[in-house]
């Protein structure tokens, strides 16, 4: 006996659901928020000795468990850091010390980001002034978060608030590692921003169920018919 | 089957096929069907309306000043002298605009960018360099810009964006009517030839983005559907001009309509040959009409453009590119260079890939394979500023599938080769008119190539005006097959490439979300 063309079209499509959730179901670090305008930074930002650097317009989220930055130097370990994250009144909200020691990455051998753990249970801190003080005696160099290692793309820029120049990249994690499908509601509210007011995740999850409905109702048709022809 | 594919050709002149008994149910059943595959695509296309970030189409934000600075154009709208800020350029520091980066994720800085634009409404840098195109996509689109030009920029670009989406329903609803045209007796093929541009990602997504380049394709599928009318019912007056004007629409769009026009050209010599031999001395002024639906207003539009806007003709019709003086050196590059845009260099070729990037050992030469880099994996998919693409776990199933549609589509053609004789001119204008795309491109990307220091130029979705064909070659696979096997694949076809559609939404989520 001829298989009916339905049982084609639902053999494709148990394929397409199983790849689907092996995909969402894969468990990776997710960011919380970034400031990172290039995916491969270059150059970076100085930091010397007893100095302290400040940068506005950063998004710390509560859920975010650690920061990374991407500290390199010619020689030498890492000089103790203070992390400092104030809101928008001046006042400190976080405050982390990282003792010296760390790995550096060098020209000829990179080394792994610093992860910088943040306390739990604070606030969220929108358009945030984020502060890197080196407690040491020698001075690093903090990977940038404008300049690419891909001249092929053009270039980047900070948003309001920031300076025009290079800021010390700073990516900001979730604890452990996430599947795609438990953070599908984050990615869904991140997308409404600077999309029309009327736009919220409600919309978004509307439209991708009304393109899955319209699909599945098309290829039912399609399938019907195609039975009648065969 | 050997008929699978042709369709026997009527006779040169006649105007109408013949009407059979039940047309008019016939009629309404391609009509659902065309209605089906635009509704597919439109739904398509809006959600990318929305889930792509704003500026992330290429070459977005100087398209979007454009359609800005026609629609002030429009109402006349004159700078009153108050310094302000530029509405757009607040609007990229606030996304913030990168290709590599991500959009703000906090919803305060959101409120902050709107706060801002909302004190500079309505107040734009300008024409951008996108003022080097023909007018007529920035005319199109500004028209419902200088509706809601009371809405912020946020605002104005999705309505730009949605805009769109009538013009991707004309290219999906061309696509479906250029494959009726080619296959009169396989109905059920007309519709797998909609849906699949009407589900195909990098197609919707520039629908979801404001670009010229939409009606670009909407005109190349309106030429190859006008053309393939031609072929089958005969070169009228009606048809001739319906040639002349999906030309004029695409060259009042973008210079890449003008890799057209050779073999449109040759094609409509052939009509209007043809004709004077079978004695239809009507049919012969076809070509006439084509012509001057072509070339009267183009004319018209060259004068204005040098004579009342003072522009330089060279944007409209050579891309600002011109011929070095060493024509014969030039060519021969130039030759060498449309080689290895798809293959490895042979014989004496200067290898035109080894050098891009070299200086810049982080990121590998992009491309290294162009075939395969540029125009499978960017056919599969590459999205953004050509910026991110499906894995290859993705792209390496996903080529296999296109090339044994492929290979389905030439075993259709060859076992149907007895009846294919008597279109051997129709064939050969579609491989012309696709040969004239490619050349096109090509040469603007040597061009770009040599003045910018061996930047990478090409991309996947400047083949798109060839999305007519892509339509053909899958509808062509399948009508190729045994009838059961053929409508088995379709429906595969379909479920697979809603699968498709679906993950570059997952994709372009977790590019810019994740």
């Amino acid at each position: 006996m001829t298989p009916r063309i339905r049982h084609f079209a639902w053999g494709a499509a148990a394929v397409i659901a199983v790849v689907t959730l092996v995909v969402l179901l894969a468990p990776a670090p997710r960011l919380a928020a970034t400031n990172t305008r290039v995916i491969r930074s270059v150059g970076g930002v100085i930091l010397a000795p007893k100095s302290e650097r400040c940068q506005g317009g950063e998004y710390v989220p509560a859920e975010a468990s650690r920061l990374q930055v991407y500290p390199g130097a010619t020689s030498g370990t890492g000089p103790p850091l203070v992390v400092t994250v104030r809101n928008g009144a001046g006042r400190a909200v976080t405050r982390v010390r990282v003792p010296g020691g760390y790995p550096l990455s060098r020209p000829d051998r990179p080394a792994p980001p610093l992860s910088v753990p943040l306390p739990a249970n604070r606030p969220t801190v929108e358009l945030a002034r984020l502060c890197f003080r080196n407690a040491g005696r020698s001075a690093i160099s903090l990977a940038g978060n404008l300049g690419t290692a891909n001249p092929a793309t053009p270039g980047a820029v900070n948003g309001p608030g920031q300076r025009s120049a290079e800021e010390v990249r700073a990516d900001f994690f979730l604890s452990g590692s996430r599947s795609g499908l438990s953070v599908a509601g984050r990615a869904v509210e991140r997308a409404t921003l600077l999309r029309p007011g009327f736009i919220g995740a409600w919309t978004i999850w509307a439209l991708l169920a009304l393109f899955l409905g319209a699909c599945t109702a098309m290829v039912t048709w399609f399938v019907r018919n195609a039975e009648r022809e065969a | 089957m050997t008929d699978a594919v042709a369709a026997p050709a009527p006779p040169e002149g006649a105007s109408a096929v013949r009407v059979p008994a039940g047309a008019s149910r016939r009629r309404a059943n391609w009509r659902r069907a065309l209605l089906v595959c635009v509704l597919v695509g439109v739904v398509h296309g809006l959600v990318w309306t929305v889930i792509n970030p704003p500026m992330q189409g290429p070459d977005e934000f100087t398209h979007v000043a454009q359609v800005d600075a026609m629609a002030r154009f429009l109402g006349a709208d004159r700078y009153d002298g108050t310094a302000r800020p530029s509405e757009l350029g607040l609007f990229i520091g606030g996304v913030p605009f990168s290709a590599e980066g991500y959009p703000s994720w906090s919803p305060d800085q959101d409120r902050l960018v709107r706060d801002q634009l909302a004190q500079a409404r309505w107040w734009g840098p300008g024409p951008s360099y996108g003022v080097a195109n023909p007018p007529l996509y920035y005319l199109i689109a500004a028209l419902p810009v200088r509706v809601f030009s009371g809405l912020d920029l946020i605002d104005r670009l999705w309505i730009m964006r949605l805009a769109n989406l009538f013009i991707f329903a004309a290219t999906i609803a061309f696509c479906f009517l250029f494959v009726r045209e080619l296959l009169p007796r396989h109905p059920w093929a007309w519709t797998v030839g909609g849906l699949v541009v009407a589900l195909h990602p990098l197609t919707a997504f520039m629908a979801g983005s404001v670009s010229v380049d939409n009606l670009l394709f909407a005109a190349s599928a309106a030429l190859f559907f006008a053309v393939a009318r031609a072929f089958r019912r005969g070169l009228t007056v009606r048809r001739g001009a319906g040639i002349g004007l999906a030309l004029l629409v695409g060259l009042l769009t973008k210079g890449t309509m003008f890799g057209f026009i050779p073999a449109v050209a040759l094609a409509v010599a052939v009509f209007a040959v043809r004709a004077w031999r079978a004695g239809a001395r009507r049919h012969v002024l076809g070509a006439p009409a084509a012509a001057l639906a072509l070339a009267l207003p183009f004319w018209v539009w060259l004068q204005i453009n040098t004579q009342v806007l003072g522009r330089a003709s060279g944007g409209t019709t050579t891309g600002g590119y011109s011929v070095p003086p060493d024509r014969l050196e030039y060519l021969r590059h130039v030759a060498s260079y449309t080689w290895q845009v798809f293959l490895p260099p042979i014989g004496p070729m200067r290898d035109q890939y080894q050098d891009f990037f070299a200086t810049n050992p982080p990121f590998p030469a992009f491309p290294q394979y162009p075939l395969w880099e540029t125009w499978l994996q960017g056919f599969v998919g590459r999205f953004g500023w050509h910026q991110f693409e499906f894995p290859v776990w993705v792209n390496v199933p996903a080529a296999l599938i296109f090339l044994a549609l492929g290979a389905l589509a030439a075993r259709a053609l060859w076992r149907a080769t007895g009846h294919l004789r008597r279109r051997r001119a129709e064939l050969l204008t579609y491989v012309l008119m696709a040969a004239g795309v490619f050349m096109l491109v090509t040469v603007a990307g040597y061009g770009w190539r040599t003045s910018r220091g061996g930047l990478s130029f090409e991309q996947a979705r400047y083949l798109l005006p060839l999305i007519p064909l892509y339509s053909a070659v899958v509808a062509a696979a399948v009508v190729g097959l045994r009838r059961h096997t053929g409508l088995a694949l379709s429906a595969v076809l379909l479920v697979l490439a809603t699968g498709h559609a679906l993950g570059a939404f997952v994709l372009t989520l977790e590019r810019y979300y994740v």
